[in-house]
């Protein structure tokens, strides 16, 4: 068990870092982000001692494109719930669920992101232009400490 | 038959609660206690389903230099309560009365905002009506939400609305009378 929270450590540093590194360039040197990786990993001072994992948000993050009385209600909508502070964790989608796709415009998306602002992970529920359907989208986090 | 009006009856309000985000589940009652904070806009995010401004907190009773988002209704709830885009600017300063968020998210849903000189001003018509059944709207100094008078009081709570009503601010449709006639 605890070779396994190792390896899922090491495995996360490894993507948060890749992430960090190659983030935004277009075309990705595969060989130097290799190399730089693994020059962090050799430099880093994080050394996870516990690794745990947040429960979904209480309250998806959810968007309906029309209202009680049934009238379209539609996008651009975009509904964010923050989850935890991305420091020191990574967060993934464990809930996506679209309803009422109809037409081409039904174009929905769930999503999680760093909030460039307040620097949390947040899960994003992106209601497309002209979409009148619904969408419900949640995540959990690994943290490590 | 009365057996299904009464689940029907039941069921309803969920049904109702369904069409909005549970904001009082994640900031707390209307008439629940709010906080006070000092701020300095960095962006504007005026859109459904809920209108966002990022702040970084300048004084109150947060610390200097948090960075919040400032959350609201969609927009055109915010328009009902007197509040468009226009009315905000990157680097206005901000007085803001509102609730944190109950897990320590970084956002604050709003209750009051006065921006720069300008009044302190409601965003929220339901907490006047509680504050107003409780006798201390008057004395916060702030002007009610534009949708206050003639607005149902349902969702400011049976108390309030017993309170209201003996207070003559109810009319004979139901509705908040406001300013007092």
């Amino acid at each position: 068990m605890k070779s396994a929270l190792i390896a899922i450590g090491a495995a996360l540093l490894a993507s948060v870092l890749t992430l960090q590194f190659a983030g935004g360039q277009g075309g990705l040197d595969v060989a130097a982000v290799d190399e730089r990786v693994a020059a962090a990993l050799a430099d880093s001072a994080i050394k996870p001692r516990v690794i745990s994992f947040t429960a979904e948000s209480d309250e998806d993050s959810w968007l309906q494109g029309r209202n009680r009385d049934g009238s379209p209600r539609p996008g651009p909508s975009n509904h964010q719930n923050p989850l935890i502070e991305a420091e020191n964790a990574v967060c993934f989608l464990t809930k996506v669920e679209f309803q009422d796709m109809s037409g081409a415009e039904d174009t929905n998306a769930c999503s999680v992101s760093i909030d460039d602002f307040t620097g949390w992970w947040q899960v994003n529920a992106i209601l497309g232009d002209g979409s009148d359907s619904s969408l419900r989208c949640n995540a959990r986090c690994i943290v490590w400490e | 038959m009365r057996i299904l009006i009464s689940l029907l009856l039941t069921l309803l309000p969920c049904v109702g609660l369904q069409a909005h985000h549970n904001t009082q589940a994640e900031f707390g009652a209307f008439g629940s206690e709010t906080t006070y904070i000092e701020a300095n806009i960095v962006s504007i995010s005026w859109g459904n389903p809920h209108v966002m401004i990022n702040v970084e907190t300048t004084g109150g009773e947060m610390p200097v230099g948090e960075r919040l988002r400032l959350v609201s209704h969609p927009i055109n709830f915010a328009d009902d309560h007197g509040f468009v885009a226009a009315d905000f600017a990157v680097g206005d300063d901000l007085r803001i009365y509102g609730w944190t968020h109950m897990r320590n998210n970084p956002l604050i849903w709003m209750r009051a905002i006065q921006v720069n000189d300008g009044p302190m001003r409601s965003i929220m018509r339901f907490t006047d009506m509680i504050d107003i059944a409780n006798g201390v709207f008057e004395k916060m100094n702030m002007e009610p939400a534009a949708n206050l008078n003639g607005s149902p009081p349902g969702r400011a709570g049976p108390e309030s609305v017993a309170k209201l009503r003996e207070m003559g601010l109810i009319d004979e449709d139901g509705l908040m009378i406001w300013p007092p006639q």
